[in-house]
């Protein structure tokens, strides 16, 4: 009988029924999305962190754009216990034979390294050799350009078109982001991975560089290396050291954390303010069928 | 029937305690038919619900149809309520979402009758009271009488051999007013069921054997009357 009188009761008001409904959806969905975002963000975004900025621990960066590859000759000789890789960037364009394909969709980022197999760059191969001396992609990029080992890329350069055959290919990395189709090749684009000779030579940068990226080895003290790159960066003129930190834990967590919250709370309090006026109104509305069950003896 | 010994309500209110029963001691006899009158504020409607145990005396005793309901729990007081006293309110206190008939087979579906049992029941008090073939309408599709009606049918439901009425024709034309003072009556008379209705109203005052005054919480008349103004009841309805 009490299930028939609060089943009808239910149908009785539609519309806030669906609302007090609704609510409690958006109430309970807001409170799972906001522990799931926060656990999510705070496993995923140290991690993306690391893969994006972390792979070194210290790096060589110069005042001025481009500076001299002495610095990282004199890292790989006075560094000990530690691995340094010298890069360059380069913006180009490829050049393909397709047509249809607009030049945004060409755009593309080489990056120059002095050693491509290195617990620095971190490359995974698929197939093909890092130190074959050729271009290396992602997996993503060569499917989409349906490009296998031993075919070739060619590039506009400051010396004209030039061609590298392609003689590695690696699991994605943010190191060599790219579009994950074509069409959004128009937002972002490309990368390649390059000796770091052939891009100097391609872009007439003999000699110069634009960081040394500086892992430690396993186990190696991070005070001692900071200790020695700091001496060598000192030697030569324009160039600085950069501890490569993840701050994540105390800068921007919290604030991010803060933002996520909010909004949970928001949607919380948002519907728990509906609900409180839906059975607000839905109790007085009905003070009489209380009293009618309770003279009835129910 | 009902025995209130030296019974008083005291309510707490922000302003302190507020007595809205005196020390009252009260005897209405099995198939008495009392009217309580009193102008508002009085304390009839606290009278009345301590009778029909919807609230406790606060010193006292109360004792209806051998139950001391000022020793009995919320629980009991509960079956008691839906067992042996029928209620009957100015506002009639149907649940509007359910239909005549199951509004009048609501006690008897909360004591879990059988529905056989139900379904006969119901259809006996709707010859009763007059309202045959509107079992299946919703009360917001009823007159007032007719819905006071349903709520009389309701309150005999469970056979009680009392029913606490408060009001009942506050709400109703003098037509209908009438109609439904002549039911009780006729309830009274020819099933002797006892009857305690608060009224303010003196020709439904009139309808009743005894008229109990009340003033300030405290019982200040108490008379016996003969049938002329039941007979004028009749003669409206």
């Amino acid at each position: 009988m009490m299930m028939q009188i609060a089943w009808r009761n239910l149908f009785r008001r539609k519309r806030r029924t669906y609302l007090t409904l609704l609510s409690v959806i958006i109430g309970v969905a807001a409170a799972f999305a906001v522990i799931a975002a926060v656990n999510t963000t705070e496993k995923a975004i140290p991690i993306f962190l690391k893969e994006a900025f972390g792979k070194s621990d210290y790096n060589i960066l110069g005042t001025e754009a481009y500076f001299s590859e002495d610095a990282y000759q004199a890292a790989r000789q006075q560094l000990e216990n530690a691995t340094a890789v010298a890069v360059l960037k380069e913006n180009t364009k490829f050049h393909l034979e397709q047509e249809g394909i607009a030049a945004i969709q060409k755009r593309v980022v080489l990056t120059g390294y002095s050693q491509l197999d290195t617990p620095v760059t971190d490359f995974k191969v698929i197939d093909g050799d890092l130190n074959a001396g050729g271009a290396v992609v992602t997996d993503q990029t060569a499917r989409l350009m349906k490009l296998e080992v031993g075919q070739t890329l060619s590039f506009e350069t400051d010396q004209g078109i030039r061609t590298v055959p392609v003689t590695a290919i690696v699991k994605y990395t943010l190191d060599l982001m790219g579009p994950r189709n074509w069409f959004m090749a128009k937002y972002h684009h490309w990368s390649v991975a390059l000796p770091l000779t052939t891009l100097q030579e391609w872009f007439d940068k003999s000699g110069r560089i634009q960081g040394v990226l500086i892992k430690a080895a396993p186990g190696a003290s991070l005070e001692e290396l900071e200790r020695q790159v700091d001496a060598l960066t000192k030697q030569h003129e324009g160039a600085y050291m950069q501890p490569v930190s993840i701050y994540f834990h105390v800068s921007m967590k919290d604030s991010f954390f803060l933002a996520l919250y909010l909004a949970g709370f928001l949607g919380i309090a948002l519907s728990a303010f509906v609900i409180f006026n839906s059975l607000y109104v839905s109790v007085n509305e009905r003070k009489k069928e209380f009293a009618a069950l309770v003279t009835a003896g129910l | 029937m009902i025995t209130l010994n030296q019974a008083s309500k005291v309510f707490t209110t922000e302003a302190g305690g507020f007595k809205a029963l005196k020390e009252t001691d009260l005897h209405i006899k099995k198939g008495e038919f009392a009217a309580i009158m009193g102008p508002s504020g009085s304390g009839k409607s606290t009278l009345l619900q301590l009778i029909g145990g919807l609230d406790l005396p606060t010193t006292g005793s109360i004792t209806v149809d051998g139950a001391p309901l000022h020793r009995m729990s919320e629980q009991e007081r509960t079956l008691f309520r839906r067992t042996r006293v029928g209620f009957v309110f100015q506002n009639y206190q149907l649940l509007p979402m359910m239909t005549v008939a199951e509004n009048i087979a609501l006690p008897l579906a909360a004591n879990r009758a059988p529905a056989g049992e139900i379904r006969d029941r119901v259809r006996q008090l709707l010859r009763d009271v007059n309202l045959e073939g509107k079992e299946r309408s919703y009360p917001a599709q009823l007159s007032g009488g007719q819905q006071q009606r349903v709520a009389i049918a309701r309150a005999l439901a469970m056979k009680p051999k009392l029913i606490l009425a408060d009001e009942p024709t506050g709400n109703l034309d003098q037509l209908s007013g009438a109609s439904v003072l002549s039911l009780l009556t006729r309830l009274n008379e020819e099933h002797q069921i006892t009857i305690v209705m608060v009224t303010h109203d003196r020709l439904a005052a009139s309808a009743a054997k005894r008229v109990i005054t009340i003033q300030d919480g405290a019982i200040v008349g108490d008379r016996q009357q003969g049938g002329d103004a039941h007979d004028d009841a009749d003669c409206l309805a």
